[in-house]
Formats: structure tokens, C-alpha cells, sequence
């Protein structure tokens, strides 16, 4: 090869070489992010044009710019002690820093919120001093991100307290945390020693979930999951000032790093309404039971255990409507009377009355079906209300012919042990729709009368009847 | 400027300054006289740099070139910014930020061309041989790189930093220089550093 091609290929080399440096350096200059080289005197050797961009500078301008002096006051003390750590670390093991400062561009410009990253960076030539490679990424909508949720975390009425290894609170997220717990110095105190507990079975449940959940710490987020939801429970705190209580329902939450439960998220509600809410609630709870109680003993009568008069209405209404609706295929109204039974108090005494009001009443319970309302209607006259059931019809005559017979068989015994024999007469009806209870009772009574004027001890049903002796 | 005289033992401390500060006025005089040509007549004068240190990044950019000899080795390099080529040499003004074209930097090199050649011309009216490189540009701040260790075992070397100052800003010249031999320095001494020497034949490498 002759020196002039040796000359060609020595100037195409070097102009492939000059072409991939010059490519080299056109990727930096269009990197998106800010990057520089700053010298040992924090003036720039080398800047993007994302870095002169956001300076409104020209390449030429920025070119041994002071770095520091391109933030105001405050960020200029972030940066410098930022550089000055690097700068102490830089002799050994050179790492890199991060950290945010905000740049004010010209011409007024909001404050741009960028996060930093700057390392040391090896070279030849010691003209320079020691040199730093630094990025700046513009975080302001991450920055402005991150300042609403911090808003809306500050102001939700919670407290939010972040829990550290120890069990401290090293940090308070919600200003209403202060307001909940009423204590305005939180950090670096335990929990229940930081609020005024209103029991110390509170202290003792609170201080036992605390050491439950400090003996995670270090160990899998599973171990933490394991725990059984007994620390979620509400605890009561006193009120300054007033001899009220508060409540407050405390959740916890594991932190971990790498899976590793490293600390705890607390956060405390105010449970006070929900506690009073479920105390009102069981007081009313208990109201209404005792009304039910007082209820059923106005409408049940204590000598027989069927219904008195006072329900009567209802219990009666309830089946015709059902009638009426068609809920119920048909209805029979059966009235019982006792034999005789003026000579059973005038011979036996009133108490041998009750008795044997009382054996009735129960034989005429026995054998009501679950829908009859079976009532005492007066003195030893007894109503029973009877739905038919399961398609059997005009079951009526056969209920009332079976007290009659039960009532005969059974007998009674006087208190003063003398033996009575008890007989009742029975009216049977069907009702009618539309038809009032007043009438329905005046026309079953027809019946009965007509049972005591056939010699007593007689059923007889409004479509037939049917005489025992 | 900045020099290493150790071992010298065949030339005298005043003569070891004398070839240094002669050195630099051949250096700062054929600069002025090759950019008056280069830009048509500018008026230009040469600065000191405070506190030059060679390695130091004086602009964005730079073009790199060697004379090299038996005798000596300089590295010359020209650093300047994009203003002032974009607006003073190559009469078109573009966006701070964007890179330079091709067209610039030849520009400059082509400088870098005549004034090492004129350096060369100097030196071989005294019978000093010396090649020239062919230019090398690259991003000013490379310098950060640049490894000053000296490779031809000098007996003295020194490098300095000066600035022309004219209509179009300020342009940067640096040169760090190596010589091998001390009877290079009689040599240099009788360098005229304002005649340019009639024109001959330069061997490139």
C-alpha cells in the first residue's frame, strides 16, 4: 500500500471514529432527563439539552455555570451538603446520591421539582479535580401526586401513625391523628402510653396486641397474617375534660420489605357513634323484649293459657283477612261452654271453678291446630277460631266432638278431693267472608244454645248435628 | 504554562525557559497569524489563560492534532464554542442546544490544518522534522480523558493554554509539547515566530 492510501485509511478511520463519538454524544444531548458533568468547583463541563432547556440557556451559556448557583437559598444547602457527603465518601467506595431540590427556571417560572442523582465519575486528567456524573428527573406530577395524597391522607378523619420496630410511633400521617388521641407529642412514644386508656384492661388488651405484633418483625408477612383477629377490637380512651368516654377501633397493618415485616401501619378510627349506636341498639333490643313479654302476659290468661279477649281481635281479624285474600281455603268459628258449672262453684267453691276452667282450657289448647287462635272469652266460654288445613274440611265438628269427649273422660278433682264429672256443649260455624266478628259470634252462639237446649254435653254444627249422651 | 526540567543536564535552566517562552510566542504568533488569514483579516490578540492546567475543558467542543518528530511532539488542540462558529465563521446563527454540523467543524479543523502546518513550516526552517495529524474533533469536555503521562520519554515537556480574542469571540488554543532531544533547543531558539516560512512539503500521518 502506498503512504497515500495509507493516509486515506488513517483519515476514514478516523472519521468513522469522529461519526460514533458524535453519535455517542447525540444521545446524550437528546436524553430526556437532565444530565451533566460537574467539576470539582460544581461548575458544568458538559450539559444536555434537556439541562439548558430547562435553564433557557444555549450550550455556550451553561458551560462552566456554577451548578449550585442554579438553585435558590434553600435548594443550594440541599445540594451542597448532598455533595459534600458524596465528596467525603468519594476517597473509598464512591456511591451515588439521591435526592430531591427544586430548580427555579427564569423568568419566574414555578419551582420544578426534580430528584437527583449524582455520582462520582473516575478519570484521567486531574485538571478538573474530582468529577461528578449528575441526572435530574422531573418528578413534579409524581411530586404533585404524591402532595394531594398526602392532602387527602392528612385530612381523612383517621389517625394514621406508622409504627417502627420497637414498637414507637416514628411517624404521624393524618393531622387529626393529634386530634383523635388527644396528644399533640406522639412520635417517639408507644401507643398505650401515648393516650389516656379509660381501663386497664384496655391498657393490658392494647400493650398484649402491640407485643403480638412486634414479634413479627423480621419474620414473613404470613406470620402476621396468622394472627388472629383479636386485635381488632375497639378500645375506649377518656376525654379531657369531661368524664365522657371515646371510642376508638384501631386496625394494624404489616409493612414489609422483601416480604420481611419491617414495620406497622396503625390506623385509629373514631368508633364512638358506632359504640353508642350498639348500646342504644341492645337497649332497644331489651325494650322491645319486655314489651313482648308484658304483651303475651296481657294476652294470655294465666288460668288456661289461651288467649284473652284483648287479643281476640287481632288474632281473629288476622285469620278473616287471610280468607278474605284467599290465604286460607275456609274458617270455623267453635264456641265451648262448661255444663253446669254455676253448681260446680256453688257446690265445689270458686277455686274447684278455676280448676276445672282451667283442665278445659288445656284440653281445648291440646288440641287446637298451630294456625287456631284459641281464646277465653269469658267466664268458662271459650272461643276457638279454626283454619282448615292440608285440604281437610269442615274439621270443626270433629275438633269440638274431640274436647267434648276428652272433657267428659277425663273428669276432675275438687282441691277438696271430691271427685266432679265435667261436661261442655259446643256451637260450630263456618265462617263467612265480609262477615264481622260480633255476628260471627252471635250466630255460633245460636248454636251452643241450641246444644244446651238438646240436654248439654252436645255439639251441634250449623250445617248438621250430632248428639252424645 | 507549566514545565518538568528534571534530568536535564545537558542544557542550562535558562536556556530550558528561554526554548519554552520562545516556544509559546511561535505558538500565540502563528495562531494570530493563521486566524487573521483564516477569517479574512480580523483583528485578534492572544490572552493568558489564569491558571491553565492542560486537561482543563475550556469549551464544548474541540479539534485535536500532533506534530510529531525525532525531536518533539505537540498536541494541539483548538476549543470553541457553537455561538461563536455558527455567528462569526460560518455566517448562520442556529439553536443554542443543537448540535454542530458537519460544516462547522470542518470549519475549524481546517483551521486547526493551517495553523499546525504553519507550526510545522516554522520548524522545518530550522531543520526540525515533524509530521501533522489529520484533524480530530470531538466534545470539548473529552479533555477529562486526556492522559498528559508523557510517551516519548522528554527531557522536558510543558503545556500551555492562550486565548484569541477577536470579532468573533474568543477561540482556545492549547498545546502541550514534548522535546526529546536538547539539541532541539538552539534549534527553536532560531524559530522567527512572526515569519511565516516558504511553503515545502508536509508529510501527514
Amino acid at each position: 500500500m502506498t503512504s497515500s492510501n495509507e493516509l486515506l485509511a488513517s483519515q476514514k478511520m478516523l472519521a468513522l471514529l469522529e461519526q460514533a463519538n458524535s453519535n455517542v454524544e447525540q444521545i446524550l444531548d437528546g436524553f430526556p432527563s437532565v444530565f451533566a458533568i460537574i467539576n470539582s468547583k460544581h461548575f458544568v463541563i458538559r450539559a444536555n439539552a434537556a439541562f439548558c432547556d430547562l435553564l433557557q440557556l444555549s450550550m455556550d451559556e451553561i458551560l462552566h455555570k456554577s451548578f449550585i448557583e442554579m438553585f435558590d437559598s434553600e435548594n443550594q444547602n440541599v445540594v451542597e451538603h448532598h455533595l459534600a457527603e458524596l465528596n467525603k465518601e468519594s476517597n473509598s467506595d464512591a456511591k451515588e446520591v439521591e435526592f430531591r431540590a427544586d430548580i427555579t427556571p427564569p423568568h419566574n417560572q414555578a419551582p420544578q421539582q426534580y430528584l437527583w442523582s449524582i455520582a462520582p465519575l473516575q478519570t484521567c486528567s486531574p485538571a478538573e479535580g474530582q468529577l461528578y456524573v449528575l441526572v435530574g428527573k422531573d418528578c413534579s406530577s409524581i411530586y404533585a401526586s404524591e402532595a394531594k395524597l398526602s392532602g387527602i391522607f392528612e385530612s381523612l378523619p383517621l389517625a394514621i401513625l406508622m409504627i417502627d420496630t420497637d414498637g414507637y410511633i416514628d411517624e404521624v400521617l393524618s393531622r387529626y391523628s393529634e386530634v383523635l388521641l388527644e396528644n399533640n407529642a406522639l412520635i417517639g412514644k408507644r401507643l398505650h402510653e401515648a393516650i389516656d386508656l379509660a381501663s386497664d384492661k384496655n391498657a393490658e388488651d392494647l400493650a398484649m396486641t402491640f407485643k403480638r405484633m412486634i414479634g413479627c418483625v423480621g419474620k414473613p408477612m404470613s406470620d402476621f397474617a396468622a394472627l388472629d383477629p383479636y386485635y381488632l377490637k375497639s378500645f375506649a380512651i377518656k376525654r379531657r375534660n369531661t368524664f365522657d368516654q371515646k371510642w376508638i377501633k384501631a386496625s394494624y397493618q404489616a409493612i414489609p420489605s422483601n416480604n420481611v415485616i419491617q414495620k406497622f401501619l396503625v390506623i385509629l378510627q373514631d368508633d364512638t357513634n358506632s359504640v353508642k349506636m350498639a348500646n342504644e341498639r341492645k337497649r332497644i333490643d331489651d325494650l322491645e323484649r319486655q314489651s313482648r313479654e308484658l304483651y303475651e302476659c296481657a294476652v294470655r290468661d294465666p288460668l288456661t293459657g289461651l288467649y284473652t279477649r284483648l287479643y281476640m281481635n287481632d288474632g281473629f281479624n288476622t285469620l278473616l283477612n287471610g280468607y278474605k285474600y284467599g290465604h286460607i281455603s275456609a274458617i270455623e268459628l267453635i264456641i265451648f261452654d262448661i255444663d253446669n258449672f254455676k253448681n260446680i262453684n256453688d257446690t265445689h267453691g270458686h277455686a274447684a271453678g278455676d280448676k276445672a276452667i282451667s283442665a278445659v282450657g288445656q284440653v281445648i289448647l291440646e288440641h287446637s291446630n298451630a294456625g287456631a287462635v284459641a281464646v277465653r272469652y269469658g267466664g268458662d266460654e271459650f272461643l276457638v277460631m279454626l283454619p282448615e288445613e292440608h285440604g281437610q274440611n269442615k274439621i270443626g265438628y270433629s275438633f269440638a266432638d274431640t274436647v267434648r269427649q276428652k272433657v267428659e273422660s277425663m273428669g276432675a278433682c275438687a282441691p277438696s278431693g271430691t271427685a266432679m264429672q265435667l261436661t261442655l256443649s259446643a256451637g260450630v260455624i263456618s265462617c263467612r267472608k265480609d262477615e264481622s266478628i260480633e255476628a260471627l259470634i252471635e250466630r255460633v252462639d245460636t248454636f251452643l244454645y241450641q246444644a244446651k237446649d238438646a240436654g248439654k254435653n252436645t255439639v251441634i254444627a250449623e250445617t248438621h248435628s250430632f248428639e252424645t249422651k | 504554562m507549566s514545565a518538568d526540567s528534571n534530568n536535564v543536564k545537558c542544557a542550562t535552566e535558562t536556556h530550558i525557559v528561554d526554548a519554552q517562552q520562545h516556544m509559546s510566542q511561535v505558538l500565540r504568533a502563528t495562531s494570530i497569524e493563521q486566524i487573521e488569514q483564516f477569517v479574512g483579516g480580523a483583528t485578534s490578540s492572544a490572552i493568558d489563560i489564569d491558571y491553565y492546567t492542560p486537561g482543563q475543558v475550556l469549551a464544548n467542543e474541540l479539534v485535536l492534532l500532533t506534530i510529531s518528530g525525532p525531536e518533539l511532539q505537540l498536541l494541539v488542540k483548538i476549543h470553541f464554542n457553537y455561538q461563536q462558529i455558527r455567528s462569526r465563521f460560518s455566517g448562520h446563527a442556529g439553536h443554542g442546544s443543537a448540535p454542530l454540523s458537519r460544516q462547522d467543524i470542518d470549519f475549524i479543523k481546517e483551521l486547526g490544518n493551517q495553523f499546525c502546518g504553519a507550526i510545522c513550516r516554522k520548524l522545518a526552517s530550522q531543520d526540525i522534522m515533524a509530521g501533522l495529524s489529520i484533524p480530530l474533533s470531538t466534545r470539548g469536555y473529552y479533555e477529562i480523558y486526556a492522559d498528559y503521562t508523557h510517551k516519548t520519554s522528554p527531557f522536558i515537556k510543558f503545556g500551555e493554554g492562550w486565548g484569541l480574542e477577536g470579532d468573533f469571540g474568543t477561540l482556545y488554543f492549547s498545546c502541550y509539547t514534548e522535546l526529546s532531544n536538547p539539541q532541539v533547543i538552539p534549534k527553536i531558539l532560531a524559530i522567527n515566530p512572526t515569519e511565516d516560512a516558504p511553503s515545502q512539503d508536509i508529510d501527514f500521518f
